[in-house]
């Protein structure tokens, strides 16, 4: 079973560029999970004045069923009432969201939580392209942040923002910018990006929204893979055209389906979003694949995106014919 | 400053305990001056100890947390002067600043009171890069010590330059202004911001030199002989703030740690209580500041208590600990009587309190501001712990040894009416000998069990940190064991800390039996001589060892081992080499990083235990031996036929 899934992930979901995933993380009541309710536009997650002992949960878009990942490997039903955070590995949830159409949110359990150990957390250190570190205005950017952060592995922090929130409880304007001029002199070093504001004004929660959509888009994908969490994506309501990669939710934030390929492969050279639309047969794309696994530059995402448009140029040919006998096999099937 | 109006009320109720307490001293001693007009000679010496030691009562309370707790704010709170220290939205309390109300020991003609580092400690700081550097320079993170070196560098030298020849000339010095202005304050106790600096603003130029900084105060209402303690924050990055403040709690019999409600009791919150509860509980106290910034306040604030109960719990930590809640800037506004500008949350925090009040009315938001503020609990609670630690304890000696001048005076009026008589071949000298003999007799013996103690002490220590080594590279087998030499790995200091600190507290416990012991021995010496060489038949009260503590809380235990610097010390650590290697490493690290730590805890902490245990015990005998002169001197003055032939004994 294991195996099989294994086997589609390869050969489809990861075959292309996966979403990237931004692991949020802080210490605890640092405003993470009220963050991401607001880019969520929902209260998927419980926020709390006291320490919340949640599991990390992995968000992904769509309505594909959600489920939690024991420590031990196996793989039960998502219960929020049920999930023991000591015997959790992490919680796949999804939501059908705007932002997840661009990106995977990976939410964690506050750091510096005297009842929660720092594994919880940075167990998902390794799945984790980007970062957004939340610290609290009011008690902004702390030595035991600092030491945490300093650790992170450097590409993961070469790609990481640090949010100041709860910026609307600073007396005014004066004293904020004070708090955001120390923060970036004191950390700005360890981040991509410093950014401040508070998830209860509309206007920052849509900037905040846009900067994490821009900061993906750049984004070399670091994390390593998780089957489990791939596994949900086939999963997705069996698509009318189930050889079609143009249903599938991996592509979803794309805008997808009736996409023009050409424009798409000129648009990626030139344009920084992660906007991919193919309606590309299976067989193709991991022919695609194993060309690139071998000689890719994944650190280099402007190089590879012009590796993937070539190879697409090349492929062209089989692309039409592909189609074609994709819709021939439509019709049949209608 | 500012108008507390009927306000005053509120504030000075909650001090009533301690202000009563006060009235009790004075009553003493007022008494005990008109005594020492009077009293004999052999009395004077001890009936003016405990004069000078009413007179310099200061119980000394210390407000510590986390950066951006509130301290600042909250104490200016609770000394009803909203402006006098410096509070800013940025962390840059950088002194440790003693609020001394209605002091009696105030210097002349002195209100602030700036004290620098001195040459030496000043080198050390910038040389090594204080404790930070010297300890990742020991743990071999030269990235990590070049980064404090740089800290400190950029540090000394914007200070000598700004200074210029001042700097010199301040090193080792002391200021004193004789009155209090805030912008003396804000020069010298808190860092100014970067920014403002650019620009020539003068905040915080001698903040970086500043060591200590006292103010004077007297506020009507507020009791004698107070003292309050800022403190800078504890888990800032720039981490030569702590070591200060870890000094400032070693010298405090109380504390007041301050969290923030938004995020009540982190693991750094919990390391700090878990140093200073092991003193004694009743000694601190929880004050969960800026509660009007929470959301749903009566819920939030119930949530937040049983959430510092339980953890308290499950950390071996007392739950009788006194938990309050407050907002110092509730305080302030009304202190201010600007409640009316207060910021809109806070504003709204403190209706939800008062669903059924009138905020209309300026006066009554006022006085709510005031009660849901929490300072009118807290100076209760605070007075409350001082008068049932270290005043009753002050109490009970003050009693003891007034008892025990009592008793000598009684003995000797009583001896003088009936007649002493000095056994045949006892003289004058003949006495004075026996006494210098067991007053050399019983500070040899107290300085060989002293100094054996200290031996074990420092063995037990050892011992102690070889255990730990060896459950630590257990752990760590286990560990490779199980996940292979990859993954994370840490080994929680504190069991380390607990055993070096019950080491010490036994040897404290022990070393207060041998004082009690050597005071016996004493009494039975004296005795001896009073019944042999004077036929007097005296039991004295027996001897009381006092109350107050002779020793301080050992806070160089809560000094950051690099131990707890878990963030990426531990990983790098390992990834160093092989597991051998580390295991050699970890041994070396570990002893390079405790021995000083023990060094410290024998010779600031210990040491002077012995020191104050030794006193109590010379001071108990000189006592004695001018009681037994006093009886001599009656015994002299005696004309009976037995004095006689001593004298021409004699």
């Amino acid at each position: 079973m294991n195996q099989t899934l294994n086997l589609v992930a390869s050969t489809s979901a990861s075959a292309i560029r996966r979403k990237p995933r931004i692991m949020v993380a802080g210490e605890f009541s640092a405003g993470k999970s009220f963050l991401i309710n607001a880019l969520l536009e929902k209260e998927v997650l419980p926020s709390n004045v006291t320490s919340t002992a949640m599991p990390p949960i992995w968000l992904v878009g769509g309505a594909g069923g959600s489920f939690s990942v024991r420590r031990d490997g196996e793989i039960v039903d998502f219960d929020i009432t049920k999930t023991d955070i000591n015997e959790t590995a992490f919680c796949v949830v999804s939501a059908d969201s705007e932002i997840l159409r661009y990106i995977d949110i990976i939410d964690t359990p506050g750091n510096s939580d005297p009842n929660i150990p720092s594994e919880h957390w940075e167990r998902m250190v390794q799945y984790a392209d980007g970062l957004v570190w939340c610290t609290s205005a009011m008690q902004a950017w702390k030595q035991s942040e600092k030491a945490t952060v300093a650790d992170l592995p450097e590409d993961l922090r070469a790609q990481a923002l640090l949010m100041i929130t709860q910026a609307d409880r600073m007396p005014d304007e004066r004293a904020a910018a004070k708090v955001q001029r120390r923060v970036e002199r004191d950390a700005g070093k360890y981040f991509a990006d410093v950014a401040m504001g508070s998830m209860v004004r509309d206007s920052d929660v849509r900037s905040t929204t846009s900067r994490l959509i821009e900061l993906a888009a750049g984004m070399a994908l670091r994390g390593s893979e998780e089957p489990a969490v791939e596994r949900l994506r086939p999963m997705q309501p069996k698509a009318k055209s189930a050889t079609t990669l143009a249903s599938h939710p991996a592509v979803e934030p794309c805008g997808v389906a009736k996409a023009d390929a050409t424009e798409t492969t000129q648009g990626r050279e030139t344009d920084a979003s992660p906007e991919i639309s193919l309606g590309l047969p299976n067989g193709t794309l991991a022919a695609v694949w194993r060309n690139l696994e071998n000689n890719a530059d994944l650190s280099d995402n402007q190089a590879f995106l012009e590796q993937v448009a070539a190879l697409l140029e090349s492929t062209k040919d089989i692309l039409s014919k592909q189609s074609d006998s994709n819709a021939a096999a439509e019709a049949k099937a209608d | 400053m500012s108008g507390l109006g009927d306000l005053n009320m509120v504030y000075s109720e909650g001090f009533s305990e301690l202000n009563r307490f006060w009235e009790q001293l004075d009553a003493i001693e007022a008494n005990l001056e008109a005594q020492l007009k009077t009293a004999p000679e052999h009395l004077r010496v001890q009936l003016e100890r405990v004069s000078e030691r009413i007179s310099s009562f200061e119980p000394t309370v210390s407000v510590i947390g986390q950066i951006k707790a509130g301290k600042s704010t909250l104490l200016n709170a609770m000394i009803g002067e909203s402006n006098l220290l410096p509070s800013d939205v940025n962390p840059w309390t950088s002194v440790i600043t003693g609020i001394h109300l209605n002091s009696r020991i105030r210097p002349d003609n002195t209100r602030a009171l700036f004290r620098f580092f001195d040459a030496e400690e000043w080198d050390r700081l910038v040389e090594t890069g204080g404790r930070l550097g010297e300890m990742a320079a020991r743990a071999g993170f030269d990235n990590e010590v070049e980064e404090v070196k740089d800290q400190v560098k950029q540090m000394r030298q914007t200070t000598e330059e700004r200074l210029g020849d001042e700097f010199h000339q301040l090193l080792g010095q002391s200021r004193s202004f004789a009155e209090i202005e805030k912008e003396t304050l804000d020069r010298y106790i808190c860092y100014g911001d970067p920014d403002d600096l650019e620009d020539g603003a003068t905040e915080g130029v001698y903040a970086d030199l500043t060591k200590l900084a006292d103010l004077y105060i007297d506020l009507p209402g507020y009791p004698r002989g107070l003292c309050f303690r800022d403190t800078p924050g504890v888990n800032d990055t720039f981490m030569m703030r702590e070591q200060i403040t870890l000094n400032a709690i070693s010298e405090s019999r109380m504390c007041i740690v301050v969290l923030s409600a938004h995020q009540a009791l982190s693991t750094v919150d919990l390391a700090l209580l878990r140093i200073i509860c092991s003193v004694e509980s009743r000694e601190v106290l929880i004050f969960v500041n800026r509660v009007d910034e929470l959301g749903d306040l009566a819920e939030d604030i119930k949530k937040i208590e049983r959430d510092i109960r339980h953890t308290l719990g499950r950390m071996g930590l007392s739950e009788r600990l006194n938990i309050l809640f407050g907002s110092g800037y509730w305080a302030n506004c009304a202190i201010d009587d600007r409640c009316a500008d207060m910021i809109a949350n806070s504003l709204a925090a403190l209706k939800s309190l008062y669903p059924a009040a009138d905020f209309t009315d300026p006066e009554e938001l006022r006085v709510k501001a005031i009660e849901a503020s929490g300072i009118g609990a807290l100076h209760k609670a605070v007075a409350q712990q001082i008068v049932d630690g270290p005043g009753k304890a002050l109490m009970a000696d003050i009693k003891a040894s007034l008892a025990q001048a009592t008793d000598a005076q009684d003995a000797v009026v009583a001896i003088a009416a009936s007649g002493a008589v000095m056994s045949r071949g006892v003289s004058r000298t003949g006495i004075k000998l026996k006494l210098d003999g067991l007053k050399l007799e019983v500070l040899t013996s107290f300085d060989n069990r002293a100094a054996a103690e200290r031996l074990q002490l420092h063995e037990k220590m050892h011992k102690a940190m070889t255990q730990f080594v060896d459950t630590a590279i257990e752990a760590l087998q286990s560990h490779i064991d199980a996940f292979g030499e990859a993954d994370n790995w840490t080994h929680e200091p504190s069991s380390l800390r607990m055993m070096l600190r019950s080491a010490y507290s036994n040897a404290t416990t022990k070393l207060r039996r041998d004082g009690e012991k050597y005071l016996d021995e004493i009494g039975d010496g004296v005795h001896d001589i009073l019944f042999y060489d004077l036929n007097v038949h005296h039991d004295s009260v027996s001897a009381e060892f006092p109350n107050q503590s002779q020793h301080k809380a050992p806070t160089a235990l809560a000094k950051t081992l690099s131990l707890d610097l878990q963030g990426g010390w531990w990983r790098r650590f390992w990834r160093l080499g092989g597991k051998t290697r580390a295991e050699t490493r970890y041994r070396s690290l570990i002893e390079t990083e405790v021995t000083p730590l023990m060094e410290e805890v024998l010779n600031d902490f210990f040491d002077e235990a012995v020191a104050n245990t030794r006193s109590i015990i010379v001071d108990y005998f000189d006592d004695q031996a001018s009681f037994v002169g006093a009886i001599v001197e009656a015994a002299e003055r005696m004309p009976s036929a037995d004095k006689k032939t001593t004298r021409s004994a004699a």
